[in-house]
């Protein structure tokens, strides 16, 4: 476990990532754990709201989140691209465990992913992560600005103010999106569902 | 493709102009801009019954009521 310094201001993270994208090493291990808790703080947000069969090992899935963002040739620039690759890495680990659950449930021999923090005494309403990411693939083709709130409320955790800032539109535009992203999207899900 | 990005352009317009009117004005409305379109009407009305209902997504993730 990376001991994780304080959080300081979103400009110093985004500073980071100019000197990460300009090649600065140092600037790298400065930033390495507070992504960590960034992306942890996001995990945790989903987390929170999976259902109670979704069974994932909050640490393994922030990790995972994290090499996918880290292998591929993603510059962070700015603090908006990372929300934007965080919420992004964020469902495509959601769906690869989905898959995985789905595979396993069909005696495909997939390993238990062992729940060992705070998700085993969650309730609530299911959350079909691959229906989601469908119809979010559908609504990207529709309407790739709507789509993006959605992915970035869903799957980054952000609130309305948090998007409108990273997306650089007024909250006032971001709330209207997602109402219209959400009621959409359900009745996608519903749809697909048969 | 082009005709389902229209479609879906004119259905949020109308979803987001209807919301902004006092409710008992808003069947009239849609009716008068959709032009006969039944269809369009019917998808319109479904999603502003989903937008005052809420469903899993909303509980999931709207959070306190603005």
């Amino acid at each position: 476990m990376v001991c994780l310094p304080e959080m300081k201001e979103p400009t110093d993270i985004t500073r980071l990532l100019e000197r990460v994208a300009g090649g600065d090493p140092e600037a790298w291990d400065e930033l390495l754990p507070r992504l960590y808790t960034t992306l942890h703080e996001i995990a945790h947000r989903l987390m929170r709201d999976q259902s109670r069969g979704h069974t994932l090992q909050t640490t393994a899935l922030v990790h995972e989140a994290f090499l996918k963002m880290a292998g591929g040739d993603q510059r962070w620039e700015t603090r908006r691209h990372f929300e934007r690759v965080a919420a992004r890495a964020m469902r495509a680990v959601l769906v690869d465990y989905a898959r995985a659950r789905n595979a396993q449930k069909r005696g495909e021999g997939w390993e238990r992913v062992m729940l060992t923090e705070e998700v085993a005494a969650v309730t609530g309403p299911k959350l079909d992560v691959l229906a989601l990411h469908d119809a979010l693939d559908k609504l990207h083709e529709l309407d790739p600005e709507t789509a993006e709130v959605a992915e970035l409320r869903c799957f980054g955790g952000l609130e309305h103010g948090d998007i409108a800032r990273v997306t650089g539109r007024s909250k006032r535009t971001v709330e209207r999106a997602w109402r219209f992203a959400r009621s959409w999207l359900e009745r996608e899900m519903e749809q697909t569902d048969g | 493709m082009a005709e389902d990005v229209r479609r879906f352009a004119r259905l949020r317009t109308l979803c987001e102009g209807a919301l902004e009117l006092p409710e008992e004005q808003r069947s009239d409305w849609i009716a008068r801009m959709c032009e006969g379109d039944e269809e369009l009407i019917a998808d319109v009305d479904e999603l502003l019954r989903r937008i005052d209902e809420g469903g899993t997504l909303a509980e999931l993730f709207n959070g306190p009521r603005r």
